[in-house]
């Protein structure tokens, strides 16, 4: 899908009918809300956190609802279990490992509980293998394509020979995660998805190149000044946080879902993004959300 | 085996009447008169022409290659010959032997003074068979307005009742409530893939090469096969046989140039027709430094040629090559486009049995790359290329029977993408394997009048497909409804071997019965089977969207429909009315679970779902043929549906291209000899779309969700548009050969901004942390302006 999209989106901007957006409003159907849960935990040495909520409607921008009074426990194939406490009642449930330690263990099977007004919800995942970050590069780029002129990184990092591996790639700009839609970068091996059999390898291009910011496009973009290209004195920080294949899944699905704009008349439709949440009662769309534990790998770099 | 006994049922029906006919032929004498209908200034052969005997109330019409053949007791006869916009001939004629008799017609413009008014053609729509069909004339197509001042064929076709688009810059068309893959678009027999440069902006057939254009969206006769829903008969001239003229045009997107000419003079003449855009050269000076090596062009090149061997032998060579060219610096191409070659021999075995021969070859494909360093690249291409052989007999038994039948055999090769990435110089090449298959079928049909009132148009047509390997058959295990299948096991197959077989009967047939001479009432029902499958799940089709064969897995898609219609002509013919009523069913079309893996995916299969579709409508069409005023207005009332197992709990739900209604009005105003307006107006129901209600949080992220789980559960608002356009013709001097004209056209008159689509996303600002996050919901429209345009058009 990647690949569709850098030509078509390249190819509508630059062609001579200029696509128009403007913003409209809308009603949208009525719908029943659902119990969300948001729960991706890692082993960094920090408090890992467990998010309840319930689905708010669409064009709600205040906060979800918050679930609490829920017990939140995770428990590993090796038997130890990780409560998640809401201390401050705001539906955002933590579990603080011990100075020094972190949560799990590479290669354990996690089982999430997930117990609200009697009823248990339940998800499994994986902690798989993640490999180090050899080096970050940056070099000093003119304008270039609708990118200003600054300074533009590249990361490095090998993937493990043998299929089935995925990633998310996470990247900081002085501490300040990446966060637009258009950045969210995950890899499949060395590739973009798991059909490309690219195995083994350096992460291919646009992967290692996809840790800098993504200016806005679009006839509406408004320059993200808040976000220039890297500059000197910025610290780039890169993490590589394992997946497991539905994590990757997910993910790759979301991605689609928040950019379907950007494909402009060839976007795929609408749809749900799966889940990996079981509900008690075997209803498909009971609750939904992602449990996901992942293995992260770091580095940092000051661009001199 | 359980297909052979209806087929024996069938032929033998099939057969019966033919019988009758022989006995007929003997027991009576006749003679035959035959020969070709063609334009007298160009030499250009005329396509359905009519050819009337007076003394037998009785007649026939020239076929596909201008031909005509009609056999008659001996007598003397008065032939008149009629042709839309052209002149009506009589000939009078002393039949005791067989006779040969090509009539060359005049255009009316050219009109002397013996004017016949009554002309057999003018009615044909109502006292033929043919219902559900739409033949537009070129002359007719090139007065339309058009964007920017190109003349497209595929967007005139558009204006008709029961075709509909999804939207501007959608590729190809949709015809009573079929996907764009369901139409089989043919050029000069040879099937092309991809109707479109730039996405659906302009089609890829060069006005100036195009003879005939016919559309079929019900009754297909039975000697058409291999899609569902319509066949687009495209035609390409064949040249001036008298004398060497050029025309040519200047738009604002492309500029065209034809030349043709005799090669021989009435034996053989050609045509070569070229047309190329230059937003690229247009644009230039205007880009970045760095923008510099954009590439952005589209060029397409038509070129026939045909040679008569004698009498009774003449052969055609025609070709098409297209393409789209993009590039964005040395970094990254994209290249699309539709080659097709056709080898065409017409023998006249006798005066009543005409035969062609024709084999074609025709490809689609397209290439993706990017990277500019050797040790760093993506390239990818993939195609779809088919050979063919077909021949058809036309038997003119007598003026009551026309037997048409023949064979065709298709040999497809899909290359679904071959793609090599290369990383930090290690490369890793993940092409999916070429799949093959074979399609044959054989037809037999009859045209027959049984008395002034009733006459039938029926046949059959048998149709087998072949996939082969070599390949793997996979086979999957459905773990729940609409979700993706699990891969169960892989059965490898060697060159050559048969994978999976179907075969398939598809009856055809239709039946006029006229109430008085100007009103019929028809009656049609046909069956047809589509064994290749585009897949697209997108809104608008794109150009790296992939076809593929039935498989194992994936049953030929089959359609049933019936029509009814009444055809009433008012005022001489000045007024051309009809109403239509179908009803369509369809099954096994392919359909899509909600996290489908479209690309570089060898599982493909496990994400299609086997879907039934069923759509029904009412077209209702006015033409007003004659006078200053000209043109129509057609209305649609319709519905498609689809039913997937999985999706919306099963039940039926209307699909991407239903539009409740659909409104169409065409103008022409001659207002003096040399000026002339045209308009265009369409009015239509928003298409389905699916729009979430709620959103879910993830990690920071808002993503859209749907509580229900529903697909297109609401619509786009209402899509309608204004043309117009002015033509100012040159002045016409005796002796001058230059003639030249301007076409002035705007479109979108009134600058609305009709949506192509409606897309949910978070706002444009960054989220920052910890406060909620802005959604929105964003009109996409693909056309925001109104679009004036100046195009110069000459032929000396």
């Amino acid at each position: 899908m990647k690949f569709q999209n850098i030509f078509f989106v390249l190819l509508f901007v630059s062609v001579l009918f200029p696509a128009c957006q403007d913003v409209i409003d809308l009603d949208l159907e009525e719908g029943k809300s659902q119990f969300v849960i948001d729960a991706w935990i890692n082993n960094k040495p920090e408090a890992q956190v467990i998010k309840l909520r319930y689905t708010s409607t669409y064009f709600n921008s205040t906060p979800s609802p918050k679930a609490t009074g829920a017990e939140v426990v995770v428990t590993s194939s090796t038997g130890e279990t990780y409560t998640f406490t809401d201390e401050n009642n705001d539906g955002d449930y933590t579990w603080t490992p011990a100075t020094g330690e972190s949560f799990g263990g590479i290669g354990e099977d996690y089982l999430l509980s997930v117990v609200l007004e009697g009823k248990e919800y339940t998800a499994v995942s994986t902690m798989n293998r993640v490999m180090p970050i050899d080096t970050i590069t940056y070099e000093d780029r003119e304008e270039e394509q609708g990118d200003p002129a600054g300074i533009y990184a590249e990361f490095f990092a090998t993937d493990f020979v043998g299929t089935g591996d995925s990633y998310w790639i996470k990247a900081f700009k002085n501490d300040q995660y990446l966060n637009k839609p258009s950045e969210l970068n995950t890899a499949y091996d060395a590739g973009f998805t798991p059909g490309g059999n690219i195995d083994g390898l350096v992460f291919i291009t646009p992967i290692r190149t996809g840790i800098n910011r993504v200016p806005d496009s679009g006839d509406d973009a408004v320059d993200d000044s808040d976000q220039p290209p890297y500059k000197v004195g910025d610290k780039i920080t890169v993490e590589i946080h394992s997946l497991t294949d539905e994590a990757f899944f997910f993910l790759e699905q979301a991605l689609i879902q928040m950019t379907l704009g950007d494909q402009t008349i060839f976007a795929s439709p609408v749809v749900n993004v799966p889940t990996n949440i079981i509900s008690p009662s075997g209803e498909d769309n009971e609750a939904v959300g992602f449990f996901c534990v992942s293995a992260v790998s770091r580095k940092e770099r000051m661009v001199e | 085996m359980k297909f052979f006994t209806p087929i024996y049922l069938l032929l033998t029906c099939l057969a019966l009447p033919l019988f009758s006919i022989a006995q007929d032929a003997e027991t009576q004498e006749k003679v035959t008169v035959s020969g070709y209908v063609k334009d007298g200034t160009s030499g250009e052969t005329l396509i359905g022409a009519a050819v009337y005997v007076t003394e037998l109330s009785n007649g026939t019409t020239s076929n596909e290659y201008g031909f005509y053949s009609l056999s008659i007791p001996p007598g003397t006869y008065k032939l008149e010959f009629s042709y839309l916009g052209f002149e009506t001939q009589v000939q009078e004629i002393v039949l005791n032997k067989d006779e040969k008799l090509t009539i060359e017609l005049r255009e009316e413009a050219e009109q002397l003074v013996e004017v016949i008014v009554t002309s057999e053609a003018e009615d044909r729509n109502v006292t033929n068979t043919e219902m559900s069909t739409n033949k537009l004339q070129l002359n007719t197509i090139k007065k339309m307005p058009a964007l920017l001042g190109e003349v497209d064929v595929i967007r005139s076709i558009q204006l008709l009742p029961g075709v509909t688009t999804v939207g501007e810059g959608a590729t190809g068309f949709n015809v009573r409530g079929g996907s764009v893959d369901q139409n089989l678009v043919l050029l000069d027999e040879a099937p092309v893939f991809n109707s479109s440069h730039l996405f659906g902006f302009f089609s890829v057939f060069n006005p100036d090469a195009v003879k005939d254009v016919k559309l079929y969206k019900g009754g297909i006769p039975a000697r058409y096969g291999g899609r569902l829903s319509s066949i687009l008969d495209v035609r390409m001239k064949e040249g001036n046989n008298k004398k060497f003229t050029f025309s040519g045009g200047i738009g604002s997107i492309f500029s065209r140039i034809s030349v043709e000419g005799p090669l021989v003079k009435d034996k053989s003449s050609f045509i070569v027709a070229a047309r190329r855009s230059y937003i690229d050269i247009l644009a230039k000076p205007f880009l970045n430094e760095d923008l510099q090596d954009t590439k952005l062009n589209f060029y397409d090149l038509t070129i026939k040629a045909n040679y008569r061997l004698g009498e009774k032998d003449r052969i055609y060579l025609s070709g098409y090559l297209g393409r789209d060219n993009f590039g964005f610096g040395a970094g990254a191409g994209f290249n699309w486009g539709n080659a097709t070659t056709t080898l065409r021999w017409n023998h006249l075995f006798s005066d009543r049995l005409f035969s062609n021969f024709t084999a074609y070859y025709s490809n689609y494909d397209y290439e993706l790359n990017f990277g500019d360093q050797p040790d760093n690249s993506f390239d990818w291409n993939a195609q779809i290329v088919n050979y063919s052989l077909k021949t058809d007999f036309s038997y003119f038994v007598n003026p009551d029977n026309l037997v048409t039948f023949g064979g065709q055999a298709i040999l497809y090769e899909f290359e679904p993408g071959n793609a090599v990435g290369v990383s930090e110089g290690e490369t890793s090449d993940f092409s999916l394997p070429i799949k093959r298959a074979l399609e044959a079928s054989l037809f037999l049909e009859n045209e027959q009048k049984i008395n002034s009132r009733l006459s039938v148009h029926y046949g059959l047509r048998l149709s087998y497909f072949n996939y082969l390997g070599a390949g793997k058959a996979f086979e999957f295990k459905e773990t729940e409804e609409g979700e993706r299948k699990e891969f169960v096991s892989a059965t490898e197959f060697g060159d050559w071997e048969s994978i999976e077989d179907y075969i398939n009967l598809e009856p055809r047939a239709s039946v006029k019965y006229q109430f008085d001479p100007s009103t019929s009432f028809k009656l049609s029902y046909n069956r047809t089977v589509q064994y290749i499958h585009l897949i697209s799940n997108t809104v608008a089709a794109t150009p790296v969207d992939v076809w593929t064969p039935s498989t194992n897995n994936i049953k030929p898609q089959i359609s049933d429909q019936i029509a009814v219609g009444v055809f009433k002509n008012l005022k001489d013919n000045m007024y051309v009315t009809s109403a239509e009523i179908y009803y369509k069913e369809m099954s096994h079309l392919v359909d899509y679970i909600d996290e489908a893996d479209l690309f570089v995916n060898e599982l493909l299969e496990a994400d299609l779902l086997d879907a039934d579709g069923r759509a029904f409508g009412l077209e209702l069409q006015v033409e007003k043929k004659k006078g200053d005023l000209t043109g129509w207005i057609s209305y649609t009332l319709a519905r498609t549906e689809r039913k997937v197992p999985g999706v919306n709990q099963g039940d039926w739900f209307p699909s991407r291209f239903d539009q409740t209604h659909n409104f169409s009005a065409t103008a022409f105003y001659e207002l003096n000899a040399r000026w002339s307006f045209s308009a265009n107006f369409v009015l239509n129901t928003g298409t389905p779309a699916t729009f979430p209600t709620h959103r879910i949080e993830q990690q920071g992220y808002i993503l859209p969700h749907i509580s229900s789980g529903q697909r297109n559960n609401l619509r786009i608002p209402a899509y309608h548009r204004l043309d117009l356009s002015a033509t100012l013709a040159g002045k016409k001097k005796e002796g001058k050969r230059w003639y030249g004209e301007w076409v002035f056209s705007i479109y979108n008159v009134y600058n609305r901004r009709n949506p192509f689509s409606i897309f949910f996303r978070q706002g444009n600002i960054r989220p920052t942390d910890g406060s909620p996050v802005q959604t929105e919901a964003v009109r996409l429209s693909v056309i925001g302006s109104l679009i004036p345009s100046v195009t110069y058009n000459f032929k000396f």
